[in-house]
């Protein structure tokens, strides 16, 4: 009986160490693999306009009624190279990468948003 | 036998883990055209159907709090902040509660204050706003400046109750509440969101964070919170805060500025000397209360180090991270718990 006892405490004890190794394995690496986003999502006035893969450079200039933005993808990296908004706020904003990030053009409508297939966000809200 | 119950139970505990995130999904929008700004909600809703639904109610709250509270346009069929201002020394205006509300806060934040956010600067704003707008690389006079800093007597603005009017005394006086506003909404919007629309979001006015319920990610209860790099050149992240229940509020002088000869002037006056603040390229600030941190943020912004910790040390629940003009960081003594 207090074998049997003995035995069950040690399975216990592996139940519990592998549990931990688990939970402290995804929290580590958690971050990790999330904190980079996949690809950048732009939309005009709330509107999709396309979502294009972080991994490929490309400039995607748009164009609507209330002006141009030219969007450049280099690097894993996001930033507006070129607005004829006003202020130019956007063109201002240093490129942004991380998984929730976003580059906005309040005169145009216009938002950049970082996004990946995991839908936990790195970043839940912007302030500044 | 009872290895058994404890792999059921172990089972269920996971099943029960997967069914939380599976029943809800992560939302996230951003809405454009109000407070000048773009507003950010990220939230947790049971189906695509409800977050569109609950995201439209949101926005129009948004909507009517703006057209109440723009002092730029008309808001259409009622009386609003701009109503109020084409009034001065003519007429009092009946106004929404709402309005009534905002300006009764914009007192208390004058005399929280000692002055230093008044609601009554708009005339001296404007000036500023006018040079900045314009982008002319010149400066307004002293003179300029001073002449409309005699029309900026907080006394002046007439709030009757009762009758639910707002008067301007002085026929030269301007409202601005730039400073205050969007906290003081997003406040009111966000205690209507948490009890009707969602039980868990974190939502950014224009960079006015304000936090409720819990963000669900293995081993995340708090909501990140990243703070704007003031230094535009550089392409670093800044910082990470994490929040529950909390609002953050930034002031920067990186957005809206405009530079003459080489040097940077931002849209956040020292009702003083009359011009731009210039000790801080940021200030942000965390308390529980998103019009309170929106009047602190500018406060802090304002005012020097050493009376700007005095300030934070003297309140319960508040932290303050400054960024001086070279990009050094202070925090205050609480600010750790919140950086992630």
């Amino acid at each position: 009986m207090s074998g049997n006892i003995l035995k069950f405490k040690k399975k216990d004890i592996i139940l519990a160490a592998a549990v931990i190794a688990v939970a402290t394995l995804c929290a580590v690496l958690t971050p990790l693999l999330s904190r980079k986003g996949e690809f950048a999502v732009i939309t005009v006035s709330g509107q999709e306009y396309g979502r294009y893969d972080l991994n490929e450079n490309r400039t995607i200039t748009v164009t609507t009624d209330l002006g141009t933005n030219e969007v450049t993808i280099e690097d894993g990296k996001v930033y507006v190279s070129y607005a004829d908004c006003p202020q130019e706020i956007c063109a201002r904003h240093r490129p942004v990468s991380s998984d929730g990030e976003s580059i906005i053009c309040v005169p145009h409508e216009l938002v950049i948003t970082i996004a990946s297939n995991s839908d936990e966000g790195e970043v839940d809200a912007v302030t500044g | 036998m009872r290895k058994n119950v404890s792999i059921i139970l172990s089972v269920i505990m996971l099943l029960d883990l997967c069914s939380c995130s599976a029943s809800l999904k992560r939302y996230t929008r951003v809405i454009t055209g109000y407070f000048d700004t773009a507003t950010t909600v990220t939230a947790y809703d049971v189906s695509d159907e409800a977050f569109e639904e609950h995201v439209e109610e949101f926005e129009s709250l948004l909507r009517e709090y703006d057209s109440l509270y723009s002092i730029y346009d008309d808001a259409e069929g009622t009386n609003n902040l701009k109503t109020v201002n084409d009034n001065a020394g003519i007429a009092p205006v009946e106004v929404d509660q709402r309005i009534i509300d905002l300006l009764l806060w914009g007192k208390q934040c004058h005399s929280i204050t000692g002055g230093k956010v008044n609601i009554c600067f708009g005339a001296v704003l404007k000036i500023w706003h006018e040079y900045r707008e314009e982008d002319a690389n010149r400066l307004p006079s002293y003179d300029e400046l001073c002449e409309a800093s005699a029309h900026t007597n907080i006394e002046d603005l007439i709030i009757d109750e009762a009758s639910s009017t707002v008067f301007l005394q002085d026929p030269l006086m301007r409202l601005d509440v730039g400073a205050i506003a969007k906290g003081f909404a997003g406040k009111s919007i966000c205690d209507y969101a948490s009890s009707n629309l969602w039980h868990d979001a974190a939502i950014s006015f224009g960079g006015n964070v304000i936090t409720f319920g819990n963000k669900k990610a293995d081993g995340h209860s708090r909501w990140n919170i990243l703070v704007e790099n003031p230094d535009l050149l550089s392409d670093e992240e800044f910082l990470t805060l994490e929040a529950a229940d909390n609002s953050i509020v930034t002031s920067g002088d990186y957005q809206r500025f405009y530079i003459v000869d080489g040097q940077k002037y931002c849209h956040i006056i020292d009702p003083e000397t009359l011009y731009p603040a210039s000790e801080f390229s940021s200030v942000t600030v965390i308390c529980d209360d998103s019009a309170m941190a929106d009047l602190l943020s500018t406060w802090l912004f304002i005012e020097d180090q050493e009376t700007g910790m005095e300030i934070v040390d003297g309140m319960d629940g508040v932290e303050a991270i400054w960024t001086d003009s070279g990009y050094n960081v202070t925090m205050s003594s609480g600010s750790s718990y919140y950086v992630r």
